[in-house]
């Protein structure tokens, strides 16, 4: 778990001694429920559907114009959140090797260039194939840790410098069977 | 609340937390709980509103499986559901349910029907926060089928639901 107390130097706080607190206890991190990063359902009582073009790594909701970034999602500071948990439902099948995976997007404030990747260390984690209906649950994986970092970042003038756009990618479409997908939900803790 | 430390650290003894000194705490101060705002945990949203005409019998939302979720309850301890209806004249309630054994058995989540709203109203209808039931607690980090469920109506008349929001504590 992520959550801790605001830090405190050991002089503060003493020593540890029998029944008592140092530091390090106090620094120590807590347990807690943990919540909702994105979540995306159907659009109408059919569940929402993607028609998932060959290739890999395209955003959902954009077009094949390459500056297109318009990919619906949210912003998100991930300040604390060490670990990811991607839910799938799918509806209707895609075609063999079909996946989503959640993403990020930002600005990269040293070079200025769009990064768009996996928000899992691995560049498409979380990763879930879509070719067979049902639940998909990638389980906890770690969090890429450079988007912790996002929001150190004083730009002012570029948001996206400093918060990640999250967002659904996919691949491996064949541009006719289209997927249909009746929850997704995306955790971090 | 639920958010709390891990265990204390070797060398407290329980109970002994009558003794206060400056700048220290104590085996109740390392145990007590925090105040936070809630977790979103799932989220339905339907941009348009479906038109659902509530069954008599328990029916899945939509008579479907693929708007199931996964969850799991440690370190939570109450629920509450939050329910967008905007249109009146349907009728039956909408309950969240769990399984812990992959849908083959469904349960509330505070063992008494819980967390549910009636749909015979309309707006953002509240089920109030539920205390989840010792059955959930138990489960402890084992993941759960999350599912909507709907009873009570005539399968005539129909609400138009927009969203729904499930909060845990």
């Amino acid at each position: 778990m992520a959550i801790t107390h605001k830090a405190v130097a050991v002089a503060d706080v003493g020593e540890p001694v029998a029944n008592k607190l140092g530091a390090l206890e106090w620094n120590a991190k807590h347990r807690n429920p943990y919540g909702l990063i994105l979540a995306a359902s159907e659009f109408d009582q059919a569940a929402f559907a993607w028609n998932i073009p060959a290739g890999d790594d395209h955003s959902y909701g954009v077009t094949a114009d390459p500056e297109d970034t318009s990919s619906p999602g949210v912003f998100y500071r991930f300040l604390r959140i060490t670990e990811i948990r991607f839910v799938v439902n799918v509806a209707a099948a895609g075609p063999s090797g079909s996946y989503l995976y959640a993403a990020a997007s930002y600005i990269d404030p040293s070079t200025g260039n769009l990064v768009m990747n996996g928000l899992g260390v691995a560049a498409r984690d979380p990763f879930v194939a879509v070719h067979l209906t049902g639940l998909k649950d990638t389980g906890w994986m770690a969090l890429r840790m450079d988007l912790r970092t996002l929001d150190e970042s004083t730009d002012p003038l570029n948001f996206m410098t400093r918060l990640p756009l999250v967002h659904i990618r996919g691949g491996g479409g064949d541009g006719i069977t289209i997927p249909q997908f009746g929850s997704i939900f995306l955790y971090g803790r | 609340m639920s958010v709390k430390h891990v265990d204390p650290p070797a060398g407290f003894v329980a109970g002994a937390d009558t003794e206060i000194d400056v700048d220290r705490v104590t085996v109740r101060d390392w145990q007590a709980d925090h105040p936070h705002p809630p977790f979103l945990i799932a989220h339905w949203v339907m941009l348009s509103g479906v038109w659902w005409a509530i069954p008599a019998a328990r029916t899945e939302l939509w008579g479907t499986v693929y708007r199931r979720g996964i969850y799991s309850f440690e370190h939570a301890d109450r629920i509450r559901m939050v329910v967008g209806v905007r249109r009146p004249g349907g009728k039956g309630l909408l309950s969240l349910q769990y399984s812990s054994d992959n849908g083959a058995t469904w349960g509330s989540l505070d063992g008494a029907g819980g967390p549910q709203v009636n749909c015979a109203k309309y707006g953002a209808l509240d089920s109030g926060w539920k205390k989840l039931s010792q059955t959930i607690v138990g489960l402890g980090a084992a993941s759960v089928l999350l599912r909507l469920v709907g009873e009570g109506g005539d399968g005539v008349i129909s609400s138009k639901i927009d969203a729904v929001w499930v909060y845990v504590l």
